[in-house]
């Protein structure tokens, strides 16, 4: 189906890596949003409230 | 102006912007994989490059956004330093990281692409040393608000290394015409692009997708930075109250 013939590795070395790439910074993004909510949700909400809805 | 003073409360920036932080993200994820879908099943083979031109669909995009996300920053700081827009360095910052992700996925997209078609996995040419420089500018960008003593410090002098930086910008686009260089000339936005529609199609939908998620991105970063601050200072207070 994708016969790329000798410039197959090229093709999907290029798109591995970019999958990889935009993977990664969107899990980063993700990541950095939710454990800054935590952190403000800890100052922000009383005790009990802890850990509750995001 | 009137939309700049409207995003200048971080609360209101806060109240209006989760919608489309995660819209913007989904919506370019979806049309990155369906650009990828066309380029890779779609799309016909180059006459002289063969299947290596598929790498194209994702290069030249990554490629365009690595220069808009730095006009970006430079609009951004540009707006910071002459109307000490409250949300103009957050923004500028926060596009940064994506930015460089986006210059570096060029950079080895094209050397991936340019073994096979030209030889060589890299080549000293104004273009490809110029984007190099660019993602260099990056990374200092990334590391003056690391170094800096306090973030307003931090923010000043990475607005002006920003605007400095933008100087590169021109130098990227028109370098393929002011030097002889081995990087072929822009075929794209060009009055003689004969490009075909089957090669144009995938590729605009990419470089969409790409610009839909850097601006999700963009956003979800900007709103993580400003909890972050909040959190900082309600940290403070807390401490000075004992």
């Amino acid at each position: 189906m994708l016969n790329y013939d000798k410039y197959a590795p090229y093709v999907f070395w290029c798109y591995g890596i970019a999958a990889a790439l935009l993977i990664g910074v969107v899990a980063w993004s993700v990541l950095r949003v939710t454990r800054a909510r935590q952190k403000l949700d800890a100052f922000e909400k009383p005790d009990g409230e802890k850990g509750a809805a995001k | 102006m009137a939309v700049l003073s409207l995003f200048a409360n971080p609360h209101r920036f806060m109240a209006i912007s989760k919608p489309f932080a995660w819209g913007f993200t989904m919506l370019g994820g979806g049309m990155i994989l369906y650009g990828v879908y066309m380029g890779l099943f779609v799309a016909p083979a180059d006459v002289r490059q063969g299947d290596a031109a598929r790498i194209m669909f994702v290069h030249v995009p990554s490629m365009w956004l690595s220069m808009f996300a730095f006009a970006f920053m430079a609009g951004a700081s540009f707006v910071s330093l002459i109307w000490r827009h409250a949300l103009a360095d957050v923004a500028a910052k926060s596009a940064a990281p994506i930015g460089a992700v986006f210059t570096a996925l060029g950079l080895i997209t094209g050397s991936i692409w340019g073994y096979p078609i030209w030889g060589t996995w890299w080549e000293w040419d104004a273009r490809i040393t110029s984007v190099l420089i660019l993602f260099f500018i990056y990374l200092g960008y990334l590391a003056v608000w690391q170094a800096m003593e306090t973030p307003q410090k931090a923010a000043r002098a990475a607005a002006i290394l920003c605007l400095v930086g933008a100087a590169n910008l021109p130098i990227i686009h028109f370098s393929v015409d002011w030097w002889n260089t081995l990087h072929q000339p822009a075929t794209f936005f060009t009055e003689d692009n004969n490009a075909p529609y089957g090669f144009k199609v995938p590729m605009y939908i990419v470089a969409l997708g790409y610009l839909s998620l850097f601006g999700g991105l963009t956003l979800i970063n900007m709103r993580a930075e400003i909890m972050m601050t909040r959190a900082e200072m309600m940290m403070q207070r807390k401490l000075a109250a004992g």
